[in-house]
């Protein structure tokens, strides 16, 4: 249990220095050290704490995302239900959304109103992409999916749906081309810009635990891979944002709203073909 | 303690153009450019005071930027530390007999590296942000 949220802490802290030093080596810098982000996390826990947020609310988010972890299927003696899942890491979303609104910054309530506008069409993609899989397991455990893996060879319709689930992921780690929400010039780091110290600390931690989350649910649930494989997958998926965060400039508010929208049509589609494929196969039988 | 231990090993640090000829903000740029590369030394440019560490202060105080010059020092959380970057953060260079100006930046808040120059290249600010951080024991 303790064991699963550090290799989560470890492959989080380790995966946000990867995704810098893609970033560096596209624009031919050296990049920073390897613990970077983690002197970051310390410094920001050791330091004072100024500003008039609800600090509550990124610790809200970090343990909702730590309860998503324990959920995650790679233990015996952990999660069930891919519902439990889903649930936490949309409530930790919208938890680190309100973290904006709450503040009295104007930087921080534009940030927060993109952020709403873009998490919600996001969360709804993810759903709908993981519920293919869902359609032809029929089932929402874990257990279901993971059997359905091991009996079935892979239905080619899963690959737009994994597309779909990987933009739905670019979108919700607010990686370019959809980080309109926390862009740094424009409205000064957005829903954090009144955290600091210990709250920013929290909200970093977030973003490495979500790092680590997100492609360990992707892999198991499109392709039934046991913990070590996920890992293998995750470390990919992650290169892959990392690329296409590198090398996209960021895009209007609108312009990611319609993208995300939509990939969600696409994934609708493809759960409803799945849905209606099979039940097509067994009225013939 | 440990923060300013820590810090040496994260410096993040929040620009401040006051009322200067922009110079300074150009060579700012240039230094957290590709060519030096101040992320291998973990060196971060924020776009809050709140999450900053160290204030990088260039161009004159005049007397409607004494407040705000007060107030973003204040929303930076303890400890941190002000680096007054050219000839107008030091001593309001070319425009100190201006009718407009207010006074030098280290009146208003306390400066720990000058570092000169108008403007100073980007080798010697990436130089004055290091000294400043040996400075932090």
């Amino acid at each position: 249990m303790m064991l699963s949220i550090i290799v989560a802490l470890a492959f989080g802290i380790l995966a946000s220095w990867f995704l810098r030093n893609l970033a560096a080596r596209a624009e031919g810098r050296v990049g920073p050290p390897l613990l970077q982000p983690l002197w970051d996390l310390l410094k920001l826990l050791s330091k004072g704490s100024v500003g008039n947020v609800a600090e509550v609310l990124p610790l809200l988010s970090l343990l909702l995302v730590m309860f998503a972890i324990l959920n995650l299927p790679f233990f015996s003696s952990s999660g069930e239900d891919l519902i439990v899942v889903l649930y936490a890491l949309t409530a930790s979303s919208i938890f680190m959304t309100i973290t904006g609104a709450s503040s009295g910054s104007p930087f921080s309530v534009v940030g927060g109103s993109r952020e709403l506008q873009q998490t919600i069409l996001a969360e709804l993609l993810f759903i709908a992409s993981c519920f293919s899989v869902v359609a032809l397991a029929n089932s929402t455990s874990f257990h279901e999916i993971e059997i359905y893996h091991l009996t079935h060879g892979y239905n080619l319709l899963l690959i737009p749906a994994f597309v779909a689930m990987l933009v739905a992921c670019q979108a919700k780690l607010r990686k370019a081309p959809f980080d309109i929400p926390d862009a740094n010039v424009e409205v000064a780091g957005g829903p954090m810009t009144e955290l600091s110290g210990y709250a920013l600390a929290m909200h970093e931690l977030t973003y490495a635990l979500e790092l680590y989350c997100l492609p360990m649910l992707a892999s198991f649930i499109f392709f039934g891979t046991d913990y070590i494989a996920s890992l293998m997958l995750s470390v990919v998926i992650i290169f892959i944002m990392g690329v296409t965060a590198a090398t996209n400039a960021r895009i209007r508010v609108g312009t990611s709203v319609r993208i995300l929208f939509f990939t969600f049509i696409l994934a609708l589609l493809v759960t409803a073909l799945i849905y209606i494929g099979g039940n097509l196969h067994e009225v013939v039988i | 303690m440990v923060a300013e231990k820590l810090i040496r090993k994260s410096p993040w640090i929040y620009l401040m153009g006051l009322a200067g000829c922009n110079g300074c903000d150009i060579e700012i740029a240039a230094t957290v450019c590709p060519r030096l590369d101040p992320e291998r030394l973990g060196v971060k440019l924020v776009s809050s005071p709140r999450h900053a560490d160290i204030l990088l202060v260039n161009g004159t105080v005049n007397k409607k930027l004494v407040k705000p010059l007060k107030e973003v020092y204040g929303q930076m959380a303890d400890p941190k530390i002000v680096v007054a970057v050219g000839s107008c953060a030091i001593s309001n260079g070319p425009f100190r007999e201006c009718y407009n100006m207010g006074c030098r930046v280290d009146e208003v808040v306390p400066v720990s590296v000058y570092i000169p120059g108008c403007p100073p290249r980007p080798h010697a600010i990436l130089y004055g942000i290091k000294k400043a951080l040996e400075m932090m024991k």
